[in-house]
């Protein structure tokens, strides 16, 4: 238990390396057949597992249940003012690229 | 996936709600583990794409317009969202960066720093998903196929890949593809690093 704890309690460098390795061991195909044949059911299962445990967490806390109005509001904005940002970025960046590119040419 | 995914969320917080909180603390643990596994079977996934790193190769820092005008675009959406609605900023850049991936976004606020937010993670990654369902073929269309490609942020790669490529040219498929595999690879390393800020 005490690795756990101490894992649980660093657990933003553990993600990190988690994934970093994951990538490398897949990167360089060293992943066993067996691992690489069920790795989508895998991530499905922990998926699952993870969104019944984080809904626990949700439905025995009081706060969040009575904050739901405020919640809501919060997320719309930051996904509307997100996408909204995102698409001017891109295309700003896009217009000063292309006039680079007829300088150049 | 959407409906199981949110069908599992539901039975938890009833589940949470009538059993009240016996199994505090081992929730920590359990969300540790799996999100522990589910990280590096993703990133299994990430490296055996070569391909995707090919086409970085070989057509280089185009590529990076995208992911990265999608990060600084989610960036001021969210200082923009701190001023309205007077949040802390770094709340609502964590939110931002999960650039769609609910599922994981939500998991790691909620375990990091608080539930409360976690649920904001998952309801505005789950909105941004269905925005850009919904405004990918307008926007591909009236706009550009890299706008388009930005508001799918990280599910560029998976989820809304067919959409995009319905709306557009085969070709933009690289852009997609890579955007996606870059803004997944971001999510576990920004959303931490910015609640530890």
């Amino acid at each position: 238990m005490n690795i756990l704890k101490f894992i649980s309690h660093n657990s933003m460098y553990f993600y990190i390396a988690f994934m970093l390795f994951g990538a490398l061991v897949g990167y360089h195909e060293k992943v066993p057949v067996s691992i690489k044949r069920h790795n989508a059911k895998l991530q499905t299962l922990c998926l699952i597992v993870l969104i019944l445990t984080i809904g626990f967490e949700i439905g025995s806390n009081g706060e969040v249940l009575l904050a739901l109005r405020a919640i809501g509001l919060k997320a719309a904005v930051i996904s509307l003012l997100s996408v909204l940002g995102t698409v001017l970025c891109i295309n700003i960046t896009i217009g000063v690229f292309s006039k680079k590119g007829m300088k150049n040419s | 996936m959407t409906m199981v995914i949110i069908s599992c969320l539901l039975i938890g917080i009833f589940s949470g709600y009538f059993l009240g909180m016996p199994l505090n603390g081992l929730t920590d643990y359990v969300i540790t583990f799996c999100l522990l596994i589910l990280l590096f079977s993703v990133g299994i996934d990430l490296g055996s794409n070569k391909e995707s790193f090919r086409d970085i190769k070989n057509n280089g820092l185009k590529l990076f317009i995208v992911p990265i005008g999608t990060i600084l675009g989610t960036a001021i959406g969210c200082i923009g969202t701190s001023l309205i609605l007077k949040m802390p900023l770094k709340e609502s850049l964590a939110v931002g960066a999960g650039f769609g991936w609910y599922s994981l976004s939500g998991v790691l606020i909620a375990q990091m720093y608080s539930v409360e937010l976690g649920m904001v993670a998952f309801l505005s990654n789950v909105i941004r998903e269905i925005i850009a369902l919904i405004s990918i073929p307008f926007i591909s269309k009236r706009v550009g196929a890299l706008e388009a490609i930005g508001i799918a942020g990280a599910t560029a790669m998976d989820t809304l890949l067919p959409v995009i490529v319905k709306s557009n040219t085969p070709d933009v498929v690289i852009y997609s593809f890579v955007s996606g595999v870059f803004l997944t690879l971001l999510v576990p390393i920004l959303v931490p690093v910015i609640l530890s800020l």
